[in-house]
């Protein structure tokens, strides 16, 4: 009997065995196999033998792609991390009770959000649109579909009745900007492509296009973000009050090498006056007069306020520019908080002062160029230094001085990974055409010839040569 | 009717089943009861699907009962109340393309050409569509997956909310390559393939036949598909003819397969409950006297 019984306990063992390791991969199919032999085969015929396949690991089983975490072992990182967090609220000397993390990171942001299974028991899945697989994007897309024809069949019973609603405009868009592919990605929990994004946010501006509700701009508002703040907040001078009791606003304003301060009187006519002369006088050219009036264009204000400055400095242009940064400034304590936002959002540079960029690549010597043959290429390889680009010999043996003389050599890699300057021809090298203004006969023993940039902005001079010349007397 | 009932009888002996005594019944259940996965998969210990249907103690001959009651019934359904001849006319579903679109076998279905339109012949379509209903409605019965299948952007729309209404899929997006034929890769290795493939409209946005209707094929899934005269209706099982243009003929459609789908599943849930109350009265009288 001793045989048989130890072939007996050897199988309930076994059988026992299986059955405790059911219950922990219930998605594999061949464990399902086994644990419907081991239902079937409960009570009389638990001695039954049944060959079942034994606990293998993986091997033909495709690798995933990616890692995927049930729900039984997220739960179970998150009671271990509570167990963690009142052990450290002990040594921290906090009550366990009311510890809040504050830089603990949190096992549901380590462990990304993953998708449960998709189907019931039954093997129905539980989305309506499961087979086409991007059931969250499509679906979002169908209730968005779904809402611009609601509201297109509102509207058609208005049109039909007589009665459409005017026209609001929207300014809640303005401090705020669409949700971003990756934003999006995450919220519906599912890969994108390019093209779905652009339609579905080309969609949602649609569904904003047609003037709808409050409810669909509730909708549509939770795709949207916040702009953050900029940290500048714009300073709004206090009003002051002169010994007439017209209230006015001074602030100052720079351009360039331009300096101006402006007074903006809250009543007046649209006169300007400029260091005691009329703007009209003291700007001949159109566009200057154009600068001036931007700021009150801009407003609505044009004929409104009256201004007196005092400017100096630069030139015509630039003190142009330095009293419109002034009056925009001043403008700002007459008007209000929105519109100094708005001010701010639609317009380039009203309020802000910009200067230009020093030219800080006249100090840099010449980089030489890098060459690429296809001979040494290797489409396949990874490796960060390539064979297929080399430099040329004009740097070469200037190895040793990295940070004077190569400044751009300092990742030594091909110019596609560096910030995306393409060619390296050294970009200081403006080409000088030397025009001849004019050669004056004169009597001096030298003449002049003015050398001009036709790269410039400006034609400036950038300096002259002189050429010592033989004056003969006849001419 | 005695035309429509010489092509039912004549539509019915054809094709696959060539079995005399099937004639009378209309439909057949599929081969697998239930659960259609892939071949190459093991069978999953829920190999019988109506057995979670019909969750609630039912035994499992009292489930083949249900099963089996349809079957006895020539339109169990009564789906031929759902529609008329008249009514498909009325959702000009008899317009069909021009004669340069015609599609060679599309000709057995059309009745002419009116100024160069072929008219689909109404009798075949009324035919036609009672078989496909009553063959939905049996899926439906059955706890089959139904996936409605269109690509015609202007009932996109249309189709998703009658699968959402009934129940059942919807797949009016881009069908991506191996959707059905490489489903364990795309969304996991125990997927149930849908049981019944219904098109709204067989061609996709070039005028080339639908992906679906070749691979539903392949994975012998029946597809039941309104074809125009444009359309090849060959590897469909329940080709129905009629027009797939006109908004009110798809609404027509969509409505008809809605509605079949439902009463389906009503008559399910009723059986059930018929054959449970049978049941306890059953065990009720038992152990009494």
């Amino acid at each position: 009997m001793a045989a048989p019984c130890v072939s007996c306990c050897g199988a309930l063992c076994y059988r026992l065995f299986i059955g405790s390791r059911v219950t922990l991969a219930p998605r594999q199919g061949f464990w399902k196999t086994a644990a419907a032999e081991f239902q079937r085969g409960a009570g009389s015929q638990l001695l039954k033998p049944i060959h079942t396949t034994v606990v293998t690991t993986k091997k033909n089983v495709p690798v995933s792609r990616h890692e995927t975490y049930t729900e039984e072992f997220i739960k179970k990182q998150i009671e271990e991390f509570n167990i963690g967090k009142r052990h450290l609220a002990n040594m921290m000397g906090e009550d366990p009770e009311t510890f809040t993390q504050e830089d603990i990171d949190h096992p549901e942001q380590i462990f990304p959000k993953q998708r449960a299974i998709q189907w019931g028991e039954d093997g129905r899945p539980f989305h309506f649109l499961f087979y086409t697989g991007k059931q969250s994007y499509y679906a979002l897309m169908h209730e968005v579909y779904g809402k611009v024809l609601q509201v297109e069949k509102h509207q058609n019973q208005l049109q039909v009745k007589g009665v459409l609603p005017e026209k609001t405009e929207i300014r809640d868009l303005i401090g705020s900007r669409w949700l971003i592919k990756e934003e999006l990605e995450e919220m519906l929990v599912e890969k994108l492509s390019d093209q779905d994004y652009t339609q579905f946010i080309r969609l949602l501006e649609k569904l904003l296009a047609l003037q709808c509700g409050p409810a669909e701009e509730e909708f549509v508002q939770r795709f949207r973000r916040r702009v953050p703040t900029q940290s500048q907040q714009q300073l709004r001078e206090p009003v002051q009050y002169d010994e007439r009791g017209v209230a006015f606003s001074a602030c100052e304003g720079k351009r360039k090498s331009a300096r101006a301060e402006a007074v903006v009187y809250e009543q007046g006519s649209g006169r300007i006056t400029v260091n005691g002369i009329d703007y009209l006088l003291y700007f001949p050219v159109l566009q200057d007069r154009e600068q001036l009036m931007f700021p009150f264009h801009f407003l609505d204000r044009l004929g409104k306020h009256d201004v007196t400055c005092t400017v100096s400095g630069g030139g015509r242009s630039s003190q142009a520019g330095a009293i419109r940064l002034a009056m925009a400034r001043a403008l700002c304590s007459f008007v209000s908080e929105k519109e100094v936002e708005w001010m701010r959002q639609e317009t380039t540079k009203l309020l802000s002062h910009r200067s230009l960029e020093p030219c800080w690549w006249a100090d840099q010597p010449a980089t030489a160029a890098w060459l690429w043959s296809r001979k040494n290429w290797d489409p396949n390889s990874d490796v960060q230094e390539r064979a297929d680009w080399t430099q040329a010999d004009g740097c070469g043996g200037m190895g040793g001085h990295e940070n004077v003389c190569c400044p751009q050599r300092h990742g030594v890699s091909p110019p596609e990974h560096r910030g995306g300057v393409v060619s390296a021809t050294a970009p200081h090298c403006i080409r000088a055409h030397v025009l001849l203004i004019s050669i004056r006969l004169s009597h001096s023993s030298s003449q002049r010839v003015f050398i001009t940039t036709t790269d410039c902005p400006s034609t400036q001079v950038m300096g002259c040569l002189h050429i010592p010349v033989e004056t003969d007397s006849k001419h | 009717m005695a035309p429509a009932a010489a092509t039912l009888s004549r539509l019915l002996c054809a094709g696959a089943w060539r079995r005399p005594q099937l004639c009378a019944t209309v439909a057949r259940g599929p081969v697998r009861p239930g659960c259609r996965t892939l071949g190459s998969g093991p069978a999953p210990a829920v190999s019988e699907c109506e057995d979670h249907c019909g969750v609630g103690g039912l035994a499992p001959d009292v489930r083949e009962q249900v099963l089996r009651e349809p079957l006895k019934h020539a339109d169990f359904f009564n789906v031929r109340e759902l529609f008329s001849v008249r009514s498909l006319f009325e959702a000009r579903v008899h317009l069909g393309h021009k004669a340069g679109c015609r599609h060679r076998f599309m000709e057995p279905y059309i009745f002419g050409s009116r100024l160069n339109q072929d008219i689909i012949d109404l009798e075949q379509t009324a035919a036609h569509l009672q078989l496909a209903l009553n063959f939905t409605a049996h899926m439906a019965y059955r706890g089959g997956v139904i996936l409605f299948v269109s690509r015609s952007r202007q009932f996109s729309h249309l189709v998703e909310s009658t699968a959402r209404a009934c129940g059942e899929y919807a797949h009016t997006r881009y069908f991506k390559g191996g959707l059905l034929t490489n489903a364990g890769l795309l969304f996991g290795p125990a997927v149930r393939l849908p049981d019944l493939l219904i098109f709204l409209h067989t061609l996709n946005n070039v005028f080339e036949p639908h992906v679906a209707v070749r691979d539903a094929a392949k994975m012998n899934i029946p597809t039941v598909g309104v074809v125009d005269t444009n359309c090849n209706p060959c590897l469909l099982t329940y080709p129905v003819p009629g027009n797939d243009d006109s908004p009110a003929a798809v609404q027509l459609f969509c409505r008809l397969f809605r509605l079949a789908v439902s009463r389906a599943k009503e008559k399910r849930r009723q059986v059930e409950a018929l054959y449970r109350l049978q049941g306890a009265a059953g065990q009720g009288a038992g152990p009494a006297p």
